[in-house]
């Protein structure tokens, strides 16, 4: 018999390598943890270069705080880092990186090259790495700061090196990483250089310009015209960002960018909040587009709960979920008629040219196709959203949201965790200041109807084209949504109530939810261990089944944290009555019919999309006439 | 097959089996008419695998046979042809040609073989009633049936059939009729003719809400009695002209003797007539959608109100007398006017309870049916 130990501690450059097959998944992941490093080095300039998709060379300057020669050889060891100490630490973490593993972990799968040096001193210091072998550090001339070279990534890991894209394709993802840093950290210049040639370019600022091309380098061009700017929340959480139209959706979650304390992660609850906000203004199986900013005390959220840092976990995921949703719901409202609309000229952030991989699947359901091609295009001359409004100074960033060393600084230390008062969970969201009334769209002069089916209008500025019974089943929807809302509930009470039988679990969640239910008129009472009678159901929809209403809500509040079924289920009665009560395509309209028309769009909130997310009208400007025939 | 037929009757058969055909259906097959040459008759049958119906009109037969053809387009064809005889030839399997005055039409339909077969109703209990009480059974318990597709067991029309109860001085069996679509119920019966035998055990069976359709619709044409057999798994109805078949719901309806109030003792009794032209009236401006109208109920009369999101209002007032304290309920106004268009009396007497309990309606002049209505909160 062998006594011989069967478990060894592994070497540490194995040690490495597994964890960088966590950290590390392609080039661009690499990148990802480069860049953050310089932004937690507090740098305002950030100099990228990849060749061949990252494979062959990544590299990030800064001129951040550098390192002297004594921390740049612990930077390159795993667990090193300078960003926490202590587990209270952990639980505040105001930087992008905290587990001192992204460098070792990439060192350990390529020919890595750190120099760097502090601003006070006078050299630098050069360390090279070689599949995880820490060379001597040697003193070099250069600039304060920091970079970071990466070649032959994954070349002592073929298996991973099979996993690459094209060059083509991995290009396409560093550069959606730089980006949507870039859109993160406003107070940063970024620059990317592919193959020799630069193809991002952004500067630092916070002006109107800035914004504009760093929304545009992650949404396209077009965004920046077709979107509302908001922010809302209160003061333990700041929410604030760009919120496309709703003509502008999507089919998938590509659209969708969140950063919870300059962080970009992925979040179902915030993203679900949004999508209640935005409603039936896009239809169920389309994904609105938006950039939201989410800032908090560090405590209040928990980073380190994903490999990559890509998820986090709110403590008070009910607090933020209603804060999300009342700001963008109120932002929408402000919205009027204003729908999708065309870029008049390419972005002048031609520099931007972003891998056609990296573009974003464009979907604006104006049957539309794509802009390159397109030698004339109907679009909308919605009103711009009130400018004076867009860059009010504390708004981007909003005080107090500068990530980075700086950051920790403001939490002192020694605050152990459960004294630092956090706001209390039960305490309502204050309701969003009452919206700017939307300056109201000028749909023109009604001139005809064509085809029985549209109305043709003219602006000061063009033509308009206007789907009647679209435009009207939403005029008369949102009359019959007010009108309800201001209206008594009706409830029916049930003679026969179902029972439905529960999980534990299940069940706790519903009776925690049963006074919010009660409020929407479905009243639910115990009926005895895990099941319950539905007792009364809004007079609008007593015959919907109530097994799967309850179904349905458990299945919401479980995965979110709350539901919409009940309204949404009113909503869809009030849309169908809607849709019956809507002029219908084919019908004759008298010019003062139109005229009518035209001016309760005018009025009416959200009246550029019909209930099923598509545009109610379009436009035809001057100039794209004038184009059309040449003049220009 | 090759036979003539007179117009008249051959179209008024045709009518009678329109509706069971499905006209969106995967087998084109039950889109068709089963047409069969029989002795002195044309047969004529269609379904849709849940309900049959069975006809026949007279026909002068030259040859035997028969095949399938689309059951709308002969409707159509018949419907349109001037009052002369019919000439319906079959040539081969699958091809008919009618003739009637200068016009002719090829069909092509599909071979006999390839229509399901109409079940064979075997055993059960058989009994004749009057066609009258029949359909008059169906129209008070028909609109009470549940849309809700999710709740099976309610979307049909529970046929009950008891043996009389031993201690009580009746000795015959009742048939029962409910419905609920769970927030409103019906419930009528009546006595099973003597002859019909004894009902050993109680019967149940679900008859699907289709079924109930065409069974009111075969009614209307008037024949004096019904023949009906309850089965197992399906129910017969037969009248001289045509028979029924319809599989039953499976399932167990829920038991409605539970909901029905007991301690309802306030009564206000109000004239029928009038109040259905009131709620009449009144539902014109309740909510479009959840027709809530109120009922306010004072000593010496009736204010019926409504109001609906667009702010306007209705009220209007009888003159009624309650010895209850002064109470105000909500109701659905369809509800209400469904009830009261199928009592036949002069009245309708409400047994009341309080305002958040369900309704007891009921005929004063007749004691074989009731009704209990959900309030609804306004
Ligand atoms: N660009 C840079 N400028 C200055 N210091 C740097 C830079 N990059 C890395 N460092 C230092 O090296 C340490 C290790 O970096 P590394 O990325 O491995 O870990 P981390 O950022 O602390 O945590 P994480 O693994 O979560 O990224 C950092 O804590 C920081 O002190
Ligand atoms: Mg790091
Ligand atoms: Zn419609």
């Amino acid at each position: 018999m062998s006594t011989a130990p069967r478990i060894q501690r592994l070497p540490q450059t194995l040690a490495n390598q597994i964890a960088a097959g966590e950290v590390v998944e392609r080039p661009a992941s690499a990148l990802k943890e480069l860049i953050e490093n310089a932004l937690d080095a507090g740098a305002t300039r950030i100099e990228i270069r990849i060749e061949q998709g990252g494979k062959k060379l990544l590299q990030v300057g800064d001129d951040g705080c550098g390192m002297g020669p004594a921390d740049a050889r612990l930077a390159l060891e795993r667990h090193a880092t300078s960003k926490i100490a202590t587990v209270d630490d952990l639980f505040r973490i105001g930087t992008l990186g905290f587990r001192g593993e992204a460098l070792p972990s990439i060192a350990s799968v390529s020919h890595l090259e750190l120099t760097t040096r502090l601003r006070e001193e006078a050299v630098g210091t050069a360390i090279e790495v070689k599949g995880g072998q820490v060379g001597e550090p040697r003193p070099m001339a250069m600039p304060p700061g920091t970079r970071v070279t990466v070649r032959t990534l994954f070349f002592n890991t073929p298996a991973r090196l099979k996993f690459m894209g094209s060059d083509r394709t991995e290009t396409g993802h560093c550069t959606e990483t730089v980006l949507r840093l870039a859109l993160g950290h406003p107070g940063v210049a970024f620059r990317l250089h592919v193959n020799g040639r630069e193809t991002v370019n952004i500067r630092a600022g916070e002006d109107e310009r800035a914004v504009r091309e760093r929304l545009g380098g992650v949404f396209g061009g077009d965004f920046a015209d077709n979107c509302l700017e908001f922010s809302g929340g209160r003061e333990e959480v700041r929410v604030f960002g760009w919120l496309g139209l709703p003509t502008l959706n999507r089919g998938n979650q590509g659209g969708i960018h969140l950063f919870v304390n300059g962080r970009w992660v992925r979040d179902r609850v915030i993203n679900h909040a949004v999508r209640e906000a935005y409603g039936d203004t896009l239809a169920r199986d389309r994904h609105p587009v938006w950039a939201l900013f989410v800032d908090l005390e560090p405590q209040g959220v928990d980073v380190n709960v994903h490999p990559t840092k890509q998820e986090v976990r709110f403590q008070q995921r009910n607090l933020v979920y209603g804060i999300v949703r009342q700001a963008v719901a109120g932002t929408l409202a402000t919205m009027g008629a204003r729908t999708y609309q065309a870029p008049d000229r390419l972005p002048d952030q031609a520099a931007m040219a972003l891998e056609p991989e990296a573009e974003p699947e464009a979907a604006v359901i104006a049957t539309l196709p794509p802009a390159a091609s397109r030698p004339v295009h109907w679009d909308a001359p919605s009103p711009r959203p009130p400018r004076e409004d867009r860059h009010r100074g504390d708004s981007w960033p909003p005080s107090g949201t500068s990530h980075g060393p700086r950051r920790v600084a403001e939490t002192p230390r020694e605050d152990p965790v459960g004294q630092i008062p956090f706001p209390d969970l039960s305490a309502p969201v204050p309701p969003p200041p009452a919206p700017d009334p939307p300056p109201a769209p000028d749909l023109g002069q009604p001139l005809a109807q064509i085809h029985g089916t549209y109305i043709l209008a003219q602006t000061a500025t063009g033509l308009v084209l206007v789907d009647q019974h679209a435009a009207h089943e939403r005029i008369v929807f949102e009359t019959l949504k007010q009108a309800h809302a201001e209206a008594r509930l009706e409830r029916q009470l049930v003679l026969i109530p179902d029972v439905v039988e529960l999980t534990s679990p299940e069940a706790d969640r519903l009776r925690q939810a049963l006074p919010q239910l009660a409020e929407l008129g479905v009243v639910v009472e115990p009926f005895g261990g895990n099941a319950f009678t539905i007792r009364e159901l809004p007079a609008l929809i007593a015959d919907c089944n109530p097994q799967q209403l309850i179904r349905d809500l458990l299945h919401d509040l479980d995965r979110y944290g709350h539901s919409n079924a009940v309204t949404q289920r009113l909503d869809a009665v009030l849309a169908t009555m809607a849709c019956h009560g809507s002029v219908r395509a084919n019908r004759k309209l008298s010019l003062e019919e139109m005229d009518a028309l035209l001016r309760r769009m005018e009025q009416t909130l959200f009246s550029g999309q019909c209930g099923h997310g598509r545009p109610t009208y379009v436009t035809l400007s001057l100039a794209e006439m004038e184009r059309l025939f040449g003049r220009r | 097959m090759e036979l003539y037929v007179e117009r008249e009757p051959f179209l008024k058969a045709l009518g009678r089996i329109q509706t069971v055909v499905e006209r969106r259906n995967t087998r084109p097959v039950l889109a068709n008419a089963r047409l069969e040459a029989n002795g002195e008759f044309l047969a004529i049958a269609a379904t849709d695998t849940e309900v049959s119906i069975t006809t026949r009109c007279p026909a002068e037969v030259e040859h035997s046979g028969g095949l399938t053809v689309s059951a709308r387009k002969l409707y159509e064809i018949v419907r349109e042809l001037p009052d002369k005889p019919l000439l319906l030839r079959q040539d081969g399997d699958e091809r008919l040609t009618i003739s009637c005055d200068q016009a002719r039409f090829h069909l092509v339909g599909l071979a006999l073989d390839q229509f399901p077969d109409i079940p064979e109703m075997e055993g059960g209990f058989r009994f004749s009633m009057s066609t009258g009480d029949l359909a008059d059974m169906f129209a008070k318990t028909h609109f009470a049936i549940s849309t809700d597709e999710g709740r099976y067991t309610l979307n049909g029309v529970l046929l009950q059939a008891d043996p009389p109860k031993p201690d009580s001085p009746e000795t015959v069996a009742r048939l029962r009729m409910v419905a609920t679509d769970t927030h409103r119920l019906s419930i009528v019966e009546n006595p099973i003719p003597e002859e019909a035998g004894r009902v050993e055990n109680p019967i149940e069976a679900i008859l699907p809400k289709k079924a109930v359709q065409e069974i009111r619709k075969l009614l209307e044409e008037g024949e004096a009695n019904v023949e009906l057999t309850l089965g197992e798994r399906q129910v017969r109805f037969a009248l001289p002209e045509m028979t029924l078949i319809a599989n039953l719901v499976e399932g167990r309806f829920p038991n409605y003797k539970r909901v029905i109030p007991e301690g309802n003792k306030l009564l206000l009794n109000i004239p029928k007539d009038p109040l259905l032209a009131v709620v009449k009236r009144m539902s014109v401006l309740s909510n479009e959608k959840s027709r809530g109208i109120r009922m306010q109920i004072l000593p010496d009369r009736l204010k019926v109100t409504t109001t609906n999101p667009e702010q306007e209002a209705a009220q209007e007032e009888m003159l009624t007398t309650f010895d209850g304290p002064g109470m105000s309920l909500g109701f659905n106004a369809r509800y209400l006017l469904e009830i009261l268009t199928v009592i036949g009396g002069e009245t309708i007497r409400f047994h009341l309870l309080d305002e958040d309990s369900s309704v007891l309606l009921t005929d004063p002049e007749k004691n074989n049916f009731l009704f209990v209505l959900m309030p609804m909160r306004i």
